[in-house]
């Protein structure tokens, strides 16, 4: 470290921090007879799910789940879906359940928040498409419902639990090239796998239209980083580095503070390397969100 | 440190142990528990004329030391805490009780959890009749909690259950589910006939070896793997009834009946 400059390897860390929200964020627990139906359900019931600033969700693959971390004992994947508020959620996940994944063959629908204070309901929503021969089953303090459809039965829980998670941590990374950039993103998103409670819900987990808050046109409430945009480098202040030709941004939202910055230090370290000449964040001037993730100070650690 | 009932001497008079539940000892001195009164025979005499009580009962913690075949009521209209029975007991098992635990080592008499509402009840011996079912001449039998029966039990299990989950790893006699109206019963080993009987809704999970005689009132849908069965398994396991869930991941055949009631019930029948 050189003053305020911190070298990773060839890459420089800057002295900023990612400027992250209090959301909402439930834990879908979503099984399927097999892989194939797994990865057709979860990329159906993950679209359209980047941003709340255009989508009814944030929303993407926490964990793939072994048969016998499921309630069914078949293969899963732990979803996580944040929002801006409990009611944001109690709308969009009922519509998207029951359209991308009661759809879907075989699947079955669990709450992976049983304990959470705040419950909104599912399956007693979803259960009306049974037209009055669904049928429920109460299981220890659980209760589901089963509705009939053309495979048998989409097995979906009574309710689903809601708690406080934080969203909007970041990193954005600088590089030579575009090759040099997407392959460090990717190393990113990758370090990201094995880590439980975070999700960066952008496609393939990165972001190429960074945004800024406000816009010179009426009504829009984000638009282009232009800072950060390469060709716009000689007519705006740009936050780029000389020589850096191209820039994504890593997006990730946790289930708690811990997580988040967790999780942005493994994309720190797994993002810094040749050709990538630095890693910086995008924040608000610190006044829009309640949580600042200092790089350099989570590099201490 | 619980509370310890233990018999003086062994009787051939029934007892009736209603009302002697955790709840209502736990703020009670030891004097107070020997001086309360309990139906012995068409007598009531003072529960230390029969049982020795030792312990401290503030825990919220009873047990049953010795044979209690012939008393009844043990954690009848019980709320809270537990009870263990270290060897058998008698009729009436867990009546109305809502919630806490209840453990018997041996055997038990008929009635076990009738009309029970909440609360878990482990049997690891056989149960007689009516099990989870409704008291002579009352419209209901268990309304919620959980019965697990590691042995047999008798016939009319289930009797007129309105919710709950009855589990029986032994087998079952006839008339399993009789008239009942919802709730879920599972029988590992075989069934007697009759089963689901006068159901109007509700789920029986038989997976014996041999398949039972069913009624003609049932109508075969065709098999299912439903993730009900899974589900209902790992549940049974997560809970230390079973340790194997392989039984529950197979495809079952599944029947609607009773259609001389209501018809809402279904039958799942393993292979």
């Amino acid at each position: 470290m050189m003053g305020h400059i911190m070298l990773l390897g060839p890459t420089e860390i800057v002295d900023t921090f990612a400027e992250a929200f209090r959301m909402r964020y439930l834990r879908l627990i979503i099984t399927t007879v097999d892989e194939y139906w797994l990865d057709a359900a979860v990329r159906e019931v993950t679209g359209y799910g980047s941003s709340v600033i255009g989508c009814d969700a944030e929303i993407a693959v926490e964990q793939l789940l072994d048969t016998n971390e499921t309630p069914d004992g078949r293969p899963g994947a732990s979803v996580l879906a944040f929002g801006f508020s409990v009611d944001a959620l109690a709308k969009a996940i009922p519509n998207r359940v029951g359209q991308c994944l009661m759809t879907c063959p075989t699947t079955a629908v669990y709450n992976g928040l049983p304990e959470a204070e705040e419950q909104i309901p599912l399956g007693k929503f979803l259960r009306f498409f049974g037209d009055g021969f669904q049928k429920s089953k109460v299981l220890g303090e659980r209760r589901y419902w089963r509705v009939p459809v053309m495979d048998g039965e989409f097995v979906v829980e009574e309710q689903v639990g809601v708690a406080k998670g934080v969203a909007g941590g970041n990193i954005i990374l600088q590089a030579i090239t575009s090759e040099i950039a997407l392959s460090a993103a990717r190393r990113a998103v990758e370090a990201l796998a094995p880590l439980k409670g975070v999700i960066t819900p952008f496609p393939g987990g990165v972001v190429r239209s960074g945004s800024k808050v406000g816009s010179k046109y009426k009504g829009m409430v984000a638009s282009t980083n232009d800072a950060f945009c390469p060709t716009l480098r000689g007519r705006v202040e740009t936050k780029l580095f000389e020589g850096a030709n191209c820039g994504y941004e890593i997006v990730i939202d946790g289930i708690d503070e811990q997580a988040v910055a967790r999780a942005m230090t493994a994309t720190i370290h797994a993002a810094a390397g040749e050709g990538v000449l630095a890693i910086s964040a995008g924040n608000y001037g610190g006044k829009l969100g309640k949580f600042h993730f200092h790089l350099l100070e989570l590099l201490k650690d | 440190m619980a509370i310890c009932v233990s018999l003086r001497s062994a009787s051939t008079i029934p007892i009736d142990f209603t009302g002697l539940t955790p709840k209502w000892t736990q703020d009670k001195s030891l004097g107070e528990i020997e001086k309360r009164k309990v139906l012995h025979g068409r007598h009531q005499i003072r529960l230390a004329e029969i049982c020795r009580v030792s312990g401290d009962p503030s825990d919220g913690r009873m047990e049953f030391d010795g044979d209690f075949s012939l008393a009844h009521g043990i954690g009848a209209a019980m709320t809270l805490g537990s009870i263990h029975v270290s060897s058998n007991a008698g009729c009436n098992v867990g009546l109305g009780m809502q919630g806490g635990k209840i453990h018997v080592k041996g055997a038990v008499g008929d009635f076990l959890g009738s009309e029970m509402r909440g609360g878990t009840i482990r049997v690891d011996g056989s149960a007689g009749n009516s099990v989870g079912g409704a008291q002579n001449g009352s419209r209901r039998g268990m309304t919620g909690g959980t019965i697990l029966i590691q042995g047999n039990v008798g016939d009319h299990v289930g009797h007129l259950m309105r919710r709950g989950l009855i589990a029986v790893r032994g087998n079952a006699g006839k008339f399993l589910g009789y008239n009942m109206l919802a709730g879920t019963i599972v029988v590992l080993g075989t069934c007697n006939s009759y089963a689901g009987a006068g159901m109007k809704r509700g789920t029986l999970i038989l997976l014996g070896k041999s398949q039972p005689v069913l009624l003609p009132t049932f109508r075969l849908a065709g098999k299912t793997a439903s993730p009900v069965l899974p589900l209902t398994g790992r549940h049974l396991k997560s809970v230390g009834f079973i340790e194997n869930t392989a039984r529950f991941a197979e495809p079952c055949e599944l029947l609607h009946g009773d259609f001389l009631a209501l018809g809402k019930g279904e039958l799942f029948l393993s292979n």
